[in-house]
């Protein structure tokens, strides 16, 4: 008898059946899929760093320090082995009939290795190693393909100084030292006979990069070693670079997220079903006891019914997270070397792991049974409902039309059949609120001023860089630059600021505690333009702002003497101020202008910043914008947006896409739990529709009505959205900036597509599903009205 | 007098798992205005559907309905219902309400609803509570509607069905769910509101109920088999010859 009951409740309630199949199903394969992938990833990164023969500390030096590493390592203890790679930075690079290669290139972050010199082992697209590169063609990473628009086959042409040679992109590079998308220097690797032919190009010097790999039981006093190497750019343990990989689980730590948001919107849905049933099945369930069914004989029929959906649902969703995992891993593994562990047993786990969550939860909400009586089910007239709550608010009293009264009296009067809804709701428009307001932040001209850069309109790249300022007289050639770049705006009738920053090694000493960083010095801007934590601007030599991870690294505050070593002098300065950056990581001091220093031990240069005189608004920068780029053809003429998404490694891109893939999934589950609670409310309000019917209300009005309450409940949803939108992203992703320098963000949204556009969208797709469910209610007949229960 | 409803040749047939189960065959009748008609029979007769279709909440299979003088079978659902709002009152065994709404607001809710009539919702408001006034219930205007008997509950109804002062009340078993002391006041109710002109065509099992009617339909197999007139004005002795000719007719 129990399975004839399931079988005609199963065919009875077939939609919401259906949907709570539907929840299962998409819980298993997000939470299968983001699991596994997030534990292959984790547990690949160590393997491929081991694969690839990285150790324990990694550098990478511009030539012509006057200490190099290879020299300081013979002072350090517990040194186990040291390797070294020289490689060089090039000039340009440029794909080959891609018009959107200005846009994109990154000329002089990228650089040529071949594998006569290699300390590392690198992998093809196929996770073979590369032991042999034919001349004329190049190995490069993924995301500079993507972030060019090219393809494997392409050819592009790279430079150094004044030779050039055009060669074929044969495959993707996989790279575990510089492979990370947060890790601006992109490796081209090349034959030996290219690589040699780039050795001759003049000037060399400059463009000369040395990585080195040093395995130490000691990483102290390597660092103590090393402290007085000045051209060291970038310098750290193995475990902080596959740290840079983060990024690239971004996308699957988000996909987690929404999974745990699923299954909790799943369990809720589940609850608010059981408990719909049991109080439409009052009857049915008095009757079985009165025919002597035990309690626990008529809980089990309903658990028996979820348990059937919940294993059925979870057997679906393990077999789709195998497919919709492995598409999610295709962009991370296209960047690391992924094992090939038995990863399946995972996505059983998770699997298992939601049907018992289900049922568990299916037990405690049949818990109700034991209180119905059979009593219950000879009473007639009342559905066994109790009703608690009164009405709040009154039609005599509201001038409102009665179907829109009707429905927000409803909303008000049982708050608990709506709260579902308006949580769902609210946590899928925030998730996606989230991502686009990291995404527009992490592309915003305001950043610039949040992570202590100097506020711009503009900024211009230019290719060959490092060979021309990198040199012992590239501070008056870095002068000349601007000056020539502000003559020629002023010849266009524009006054504006050109000022630009650079990055040198300094030593940093407080107490007994020496730290090597970078020196960040504005030349023809002055330190009161940048924005401060705390304290105010460094006002002259003696003075400097520390990063706030370089205070906490030495536990110096403000107001603290520290020693600063810059090249071969030795400076006392005060600490005046603290500041968030996302420069190097977050690890850097800005010094008074003027200090610096010897232009060929610089390690790093931003790019020139253009700030107009007369404020131009944004359309008038796009057109000034055009004009620069007829006037500096060779080079990338960026907004401030696009420097900032620049300066940051376009996460903006991969955060924007993740919102992309996130929107049609919220829509669906919306639309989901939307058509669910409307079923519902159809079967619960028969009566009512028949009675509403029977005195003369139009279909059409009965289905405004319907449709108007979860339509309130959905703009209640965004309007709550919209107001918690900044704490629930500071919250939430706060660690992402924290992570890459930058504790204190204050997100710029763009208030059009993030408050409007996009939560229009969504409301559309669930109000419009919602109407066509209520649509339900034209089989309603107002001649039923005394047949129904 | 005017005749108010007109039926010729009704027939509804249903189509249940392929089987045509005719409900209703050739039923013809006519209403005056003013009557008070009560239709009886055995369960399964069909009255209920009867009463359903001539007021339009339940499409006809064949036949014609002419509601004061409009034919009601050639309406579309929207015209039928705007028909229902203004210009007919029901009342049912289950004493539906929304639940979410106290007993006045309940009463006044198809007034606010009609657009016909120039009635402002102030004045709207001030005929729900002098019809609660009138059916003696004015006190439990503002309760919800799981705080009242079913007594009181039916009178709300029957106050929802004045509310639009339609032409013609239709009642399916009104005093179906009360007992003997709730179902007279509800009956004494309909009464006077019969007197105060308004047609009311009632289903009933009950012959008390039907014995306040002046005319009665016994229907048997989706026809009517006889009608009765009651013309004294004596409810004994109306209830006693009434149920003689139920008697007589096979009830």
């Amino acid at each position: 008898m129990i399975f004839d009951i399931l079988k005609r409740d199963l065919k009875r309630k077939k939609t919401m059946n259906i949907i709570i199949l539907l929840f299962v199903i998409l819980s298993v394969m997000f939470i299968s899929s983001s699991v596994n992938n997030l534990i292959s990833i984790t547990g690949s990164l160590d393997s491929f760093f081991d694969k690839a023969g990285v150790s324990d500390y990694v550098t990478f030096e511009r030539n012509g320090g006057s200490v190099m590493v290879k020299d300081a390592v013979k002072n350090a203890e517990g040194i186990q082995q040291f390797k070294q790679e020289e490689c060089i930075f090039l000039s340009s690079r440029e794909f080959i009939g891609h018009k959107s290669l200005l846009e994109n290139q990154n000329a002089t972050a990228s650089i040529i290795s071949c594998l006569s010199h290699k300390i590392e082992n690198y992998f093809d697209s196929n996770n073979n190693e590369i032991i042999h590169v034919n001349d004329g063609e190049t190995y490069i990473r993924q995301s500079d393909l993507d972030n060019s628009g090219a393809k494997v086959g392409d050819s592009v042409k790279l430079t150094v100084g004044n030779i050039s040679r055009i060669l074929t992109v044969k495959d993707t590079l996989k790279d575990a030292v510089l492979g990370s998308r947060m890790m601006g220097n992109a490796r081209y690797l090349i034959s030996e006979n290219d690589y040699n032919a780039f050795m001759e190009a003049k000037p060399l010097e400059p463009n000369l990069f040395y990585i080195s790999f040093i395995d130490t039981d000691d990483i102290a006093s390597l660092e103590n070693a090393i402290n007085d190497c000045d051209t060291i750019v970038f310098n750290g343990k193995r475990s902080m670079f596959s740290f840079t990989y983060i990024l690239e689980m971004v996308i699957v730590g988000i996909l987690l997220v929404v999974s745990i948001a699923l299954i909790i919107i799943a369990v809720i849905t589940l609850r608010f079903t059981i408990g719909f049933t049991l109080s439409e099945e009052y009857r049915q369930i008095g009757i079985m006891k009165a025919i002597g069914i035990t309690n626990r004989r008529i809980r089990s029929l309903y658990l028996i019914k979820y348990m059937f959906i919940a294993i059925f649902g979870a057997v679906i969703g393990f077999f789709l997270s195998i497919p919709f995992g492995s598409m999610l891993l295709n962009a991370v593994s296209s960047s690391i070397v992924m094992d090939n562990n038995n990863r399946l047993l995972y996505g059983i786990l998770c699997a298992i792991a939601v049907v018992g969550i289900i049922l568990a939860f299916c037990f405690l909400s049949t818990g109700r049974i034991k209180s119905f009586t059979p009593v219950d089910a000879i009473r007639s007239g009342t559905t066994g409902e109790r009703y608690k709550k009164k009405s709040v608010i009154s039609l005599s009293k509201s001038h409102a039309r009665p179907i829109f009264f009707m429905a927000v009296n409803d909303i008000l009067s049982s708050p608990k059949r709506f709260l579902i809804m308006l949580f769902t709701f609210f946590v899928g428009i925030s998730i996606l609120m989230v991502c686009l307001n990291v995404s527009s932040t992490l592309q915003s001209r305001k950043l610039l001023s949040w992570i202590n850069m100097a506020d711009c309109d503009l900024a211009i790249c230019e290719n060959g860089a490092v060979e021309k300022y990198l040199v012992e007289d590239g501070r008056d050639k870095l002068l000349h630059r601007i000056d020539d770049i502000k003559t020629a705006l002023k010849n266009n009738n524009w006054e504006a600021e050109c000022f630009i920053e650079t990055l040198t090694g300094v030593l940093i000493k407080y107490n007994n505690i020496t730290i090597k960083t970078r020196g960040v010095e504005g030349i023809n801007i002055s330190p009161e333009e940048y924005v401060y934590l705390e304290g105010s601007a460094p006002q002259n030599k003696n003075e400097i702002a520390v990063s706030y991870l370089v205070a906490d690294k030495l536990g110096t505050s403000i107001g603290d003497t520290v020693l600063l070593t810059i090249g071969n002098e030795e400076v006392e300065c005060m600490i005046t101020a603290t500041y968030q950056t996302m420069m190097t990581m977050g690890d850097n001091i800005r010094v008074y202008p003027g200090q610096t220093f010897s232009y060929d031990k610089l390690v790093g240069l931003n790019e020139v910043q253009v700030r107009f005189k007369d404020k131009p608004n944004a359309a008038e920068i796009k057109r000034r914008i055009s004009i620069i780029k007829e006037l500096f053809p060779d080079d990338k003429v960026m907004n401030a947006g696009e420097y900032v998404n620049y300066c940051t490694g376009t996460v903006s891109d991969v955060v924007h896409s993740v919102a992309m893939l996130l929107l049609p999934i919220i829509i669906l589950i919306n639309i989901l739990v939307a058509v669910l609670m409307e079923k519902s409310f159809i079967t619960k309000e028969r009566g009512e529709i028949a009675m509403l019917k029977a005195v003369g209300f139009k279909n059409i009005s009965i289905i405004i009505w319907q449709t108007f309450r979860i339509g309130i409940v959905m703009i209640s949803a965004v309007l709550l959205s919209v107001a918690l939108s900044h704490p629930v992203s500071r919250l939430s992703t706060g660690f992402i900036f924290q992570m890459m320098g930058a504790k204190n963000i204050i997100f710029d949204t763009d208030t059009f597509k993030t408050f409007i556009i996009y939560p229009a969208i969504i409301f559309a797709a669930t109000v419009f599903s919602v109407f066509l469910t209520a649509l339900g209610i034209r089989s309603v007949s107002s001649s039923e009205i005394n047949s129904i229960e | 007098m005017a005749k108010i409803l007109e039926v010729n040749d009704l027939c509804k047939t249903y189509i249940t798992n392929k089987r045509q189960n005719n409900v209703l065959r050739n039923v013809s009748f006519s209403i005056e205005k003013g009557e008070m008609v009560a239709i009886m029979g055995p369960s399964g007769s069909g009255k209920s559907t009867m009463l359903y279709t001539v007021s339009g909440m339940d499409s006809l299979t064949a036949g014609r309905v002419l509601f004061d003088g409009r034919d009601i079978s050639a309406m579309k659902p929207n015209e039928l219902a705007a028909l229902r709002l203004d210009e007919m009152g029901f009342i049912f065994q289950q004493m539906y309400m929304l639940k979410n709404l106290s007993i006045l607001d309940n009463i006044i809710l198809p007034a606010r609803q009609s657009k016909s009539g120039n009635l402002s919702a102030k004045e709207k408001l001030e005929r729900g509570k002098a019809l609660m006034r009138k059916l003696g219930i004015i006190e439990i205007a503002d309760n919800d509607i799981n705080e009242v008997s079913g007594g009181q509950l039916q009178r709300a109804c029957i106050c929802r069905s004045m509310i639009n002062s339609p032409k013609i009340i239709f009642a399916d078993e009104p005093t179906g769910a009360l007992n003997r002391q709730s179902s007279n006041e509800v009956m004494n109710e309909l009464c006077k509101i019969n007197a105060e002109g308004t047609t009311i065509l009632l289903v009933t099992h009950d012959i008390k109920v039907a014995a306040k009617c002046s005319r009665v339909f016994f229907i048997v197999d989706g026809n009517i088999k006889g009608e009765y007139n009651l013309v004294g004005t004596d409810e004994r002795a109306n209830e006693r010859a009434l149920n003689n000719w139920l008697l007589e007719m096979g009830w």
